[in-house]
């Protein structure tokens, strides 16, 4: 029972392989063996706990297809992490050397980013170029949307990193021009209602053009009650008037 | 009067504040008269009305 089990093992371990290099030829050369064995055993993990699944071990994800969609993304991210290896790990002369190209680069371009923000780029771009480097020595385009991905992916976190910064900026200027009107309030007040504008604005331009004046109004209404007066804003209208 | 006029200024710095309009545009990701419309018409109206709740307070407490 146990030997016919291991034959089927072998059996399946060499149709992957086979599978793998029929997808990549390039992976039949000796130099990919390490990888091509990497590959098998994942994709032979991912088949078992697959058929796990399918046996009755975890029903109600197999029928959902969570199964199959967890492994295959655990696999893929595996599979991509491993291969920036492949193209060899660069010395730190020529990472500095790349570095500098980029940021050089980056410096031609006009993009403006902050050192960190910079520093970041780099860093992710350098990957990026080396995730190509490895991936298009197996597959050339599998190595270009895997670049395109990693390219996609450092421009949104670059753009989120942008938007944080620019928020934290905007929430500055605004306390500033709480302090400018001499509100008689202390810090953690100018603060609190620096941060009430900041969401107000957000539902201001969340809604249609019609609705803006109105949710203005109520929002503002809701600081001025909350900021001066707890207890009910109307009552220290009435006191105004 | 001299209070009256310094807080004028101060509200004035803040309503042509460039910065905070780019600022509403690069987050919010609107047109420049939509932030500016926001900046220089509804939250300096906003400041006005608090600055006067203000007054009114340090008045009544004199």
């Amino acid at each position: 029972m146990t030997e016919s089990l291991d034959d089927e093992r072998r059996e399946l371990t060499t149709l992957i392989e086979s599978a793998l290099i029929a997808a990549f030829p390039a992976l039949a050369r000796n130099y990919y063996a390490d990888l091509r064995n990497q590959l098998t055993k994942r994709l032979f993990g991912m088949i078992t706990t697959i058929a796990a699944g399918h046996t009755g071990e975890f029903p109600d994800a197999w029928r959902s297809g969570e199964v199959y969609k967890n492994s295959e993304k655990r696999f893929l991210t595996e599979f991509l992490d491993s291969l920036p290896s492949v193209s060899g790990a660069l010395s730190s002369e020529e990472r500095d050397k790349l570095d500098a190209l980029l940021a050089h680069g980056m410096g031609a371009a006009d993009v403006r980013l902050p050192e960190t923000d910079r520093e970041y780029a780099v860093n992710r771009f350098r990957d990026a170029m080396k995730l190509y480097a490895g991936l298009t020595k197996v597959d050339k385009e599998l190595g270009e949307e895997a670049y395109e991905e990693r390219i996609a992916s450092l421009l949104e976190a670059l753009e989120h990193r942008f938007k944080t910064a620019s928020y934290l900026e905007l929430r500055t200027i605004l306390i500033q021009s709480l302090e400018s009107a001499e509100l008689n309030l202390r810090p953690y007040q100018l603060e609190n209602v620096a941060d009430q504008l900041l969401w107000l604005f957000r539902d201001y331009f969340t809604v249609s053009e019609e609705l803006r004046d109105e949710i203005y109004e109520r929002g503002e209404q809701r600081i001025l009650i909350s900021t001066f007066d707890p207890a009910g804003y109307p009552q220290t209208a009435r006191r105004t008037a | 009067m001299g209070e009256t006029i310094r807080h004028k200024d101060s509200l004035e710095n803040v309503k042509n504040d460039e910065r905070a309009i780019e600022l509403l545009v690069a987050i919010f990701g609107v047109k420049e008269k939509d932030a500016r419309e926001l900046w220089q018409r509804k939250v300096i109206g906003t400041l006005v009305k608090m600055r006067k709740i203000t007054e009114t307070r340090e008045g009544s407490n004199d």
